[in-house]
């Protein structure tokens, strides 16, 4: 039994993982800038971490069907 | 991906995940508060502490030291730290060199008078706090923890694989709460999984770096400090009465970093230094460095300063694994986030503990149902 991927509806990899990958790097960005200094930094940290929580919040209010 | 690759993947992220989701949950769980471990001290400390002489001069630490081990009758010192914004200072002393954290005495005092400064108790916290580090089972403990964390660490490279084969019909955030209830919440393991991903990955291999602090200490011990403890081999580590001024070794070693600031002094024979050393440890003053200690080696019954050593990788990577777990780098709102994290992973925790309980089919079976809930109009691709 092969599992073929190239049916019509099927999404490639890439945009699977677009929007997962765009999430992890800006937690990432906000997981090291806090290290880095205060500040600027630290607002850096609160936008890159805050990233996921808002994509949380926003699939959650306006994805769900 | 070929169906049997798959049905491995789902072995992984099953086995990974059912062994450790519990003790996961207890650490998310009580690391809830752990994460407002200073807010919640400070609102708990009703009276304001002052200093006795508040602009009077400060007592030397032999002093202190002195008073600290009056008090503890056959006791060792073995750390002394100091406060940041008050004239505090902090002495840790244990019925021997290697006293276990648990058999250690801890007080703090004003540099001023030499009273001792009140301490905050706070047994509930104390205990969430153990709990969360070795669930009061010591080095054992901590390993064991540190063994599920790298279970987790496994079951989220798994999720990320089993994630593509789920989401080939869908789009990125997709939740389908019309269809059954099994449906629903596969939407939500899936979404909120890939979504804390980052920051999950990170707060779990520190959480395992932070367990082997031990290992990584009596690593840094043999390597990095052996050659100092040669030609003592005929000496014991010395006795309180033996040890030369604390004040001026803190000076030695205060001279040859000034661009550094004191932390703490790790007294001989214990974890952070040799037998026969005070080690005074400095930390740098830019955020990155504050983090990042370095030891200088003073001779504990000559006073003569030895050597500055900096920190192999090991350790460094130990020092950074602290603030990257405990999210307390960079103010309240990134503690806040931090804890909005670790509820959405409490939600992927217990979405995964559901949809494991109420399983019937196999893996493969399930991403064709997942496709065919999305797209009825298509039929199956297998």
């Amino acid at each position: 039994m092969s599992h073929k991927n190239t049916t019509r509806n099927h999404r490639s990899l890439w945009r699977i993982f677009a929007a997962p990958i765009w999430i992890a790097l800006a937690s990432l960005i906000g997981l090291a800038s806090a290290l880095m200094g205060e500040g600027i930094w630290n607002l850096l940290s609160w936008v890159g971490l805050g990233v996921p929580a808002l994509v949380t919040a926003y699939t959650l209010h306006y994805r769900a069907r | 991906m070929q169906q049997r690759t798959i049905r491995v993947w789902s072995g992984i992220h099953k086995w990974t995940s059912l062994i450790c989701t519990a003790f996961i949950l207890m650490l998310c769980i009580t690391g809830l508060p752990l994460i407002f471990h200073d807010e919640i001290d400070e609102a708990l400390d009703t009276q304001q502490w002052q200093p006795a002489n508040p602009n009077g001069e400060l007592l030397p630490l032999d002093r202190i030291l002195s008073i600290a081990l009056e008090s503890q009758p056959g006791g060792t010192p073995l750390f002394m730290s100091f406060d940041k914004e008050r004239p505090v200072v902090n002495v840790t002393t244990g019925p021997s060199p290697d006293a276990a954290a648990g058999d250690m005495h801890f007080a703090s005092y004003d540099r001023t008078s030499g009273e001792t400064v009140p301490a905050h108790e706070n047994g509930v916290m104390d205990f969430i706090l153990q709990l969360h580090t070795d669930m009061f089972l010591g080095l054992p403990g901590m390993l064991f923890l540190g063994a599920m964390g790298v279970l987790l660490f496994l079951a989220i490279v798994s999720g990320v694989v089993l994630y593509a084969p789920f989401m080939r019909k869908l789009d990125f955030g997709t939740v389908r709460k019309s269809k059954t209830r099994r449906i629903k919440w596969l939407d939500y393991h899936n979404l909120l999984g890939v979504i804390t991903i980052a920051w999950l990955a990170v707060v779990t291999l520190t959480g395992v770096v932070n367990t082997l602090s031990t290992p990584i200490l009596d690593t840094w011990r043999e390597q990095s400090l052996a050659d100092l403890a040669q030609g003592y081999d005929d000496q014991s580590v010395p006795d309180p009465g033996e040890m030369a001024s604390l004040d001026s070794a803190v000076n030695e070693a205060v001279k040859a970093a000034p661009d550094k600031t004191l932390q703490f002094v790790a007294f001989p024979g214990g974890m952070w230094s040799t037998d026969f050393h005070y080690a005074v440890f400095l930390h740098g003053n830019t955020s990155l460095t504050q983090h990042l200690i370095t030891p200088a080696l003073i001779n504990a019954r000559t006073g003569e300063f030895t050597a500055m050593r900096e920190m192999p990788w090991y350790v460094k990577t130990l020092a950074l694994s602290g603030p990257l777990h405990f999210g307390d780098y960079g103010g309240l709102p990134l503690k806040i986030l931090w804890a909005v994290l670790d509820v959405l992973t409490i939600v992927v925790l217990g979405s995964g503990l559901y949809l494991w309980a109420s399983r019937r089919r196999p893996v493969t079976s399930e991403i064709r149902d997942s496709r065919e809930a999305n797209s009825p109009s298509l039929t199956a691709t297998s």
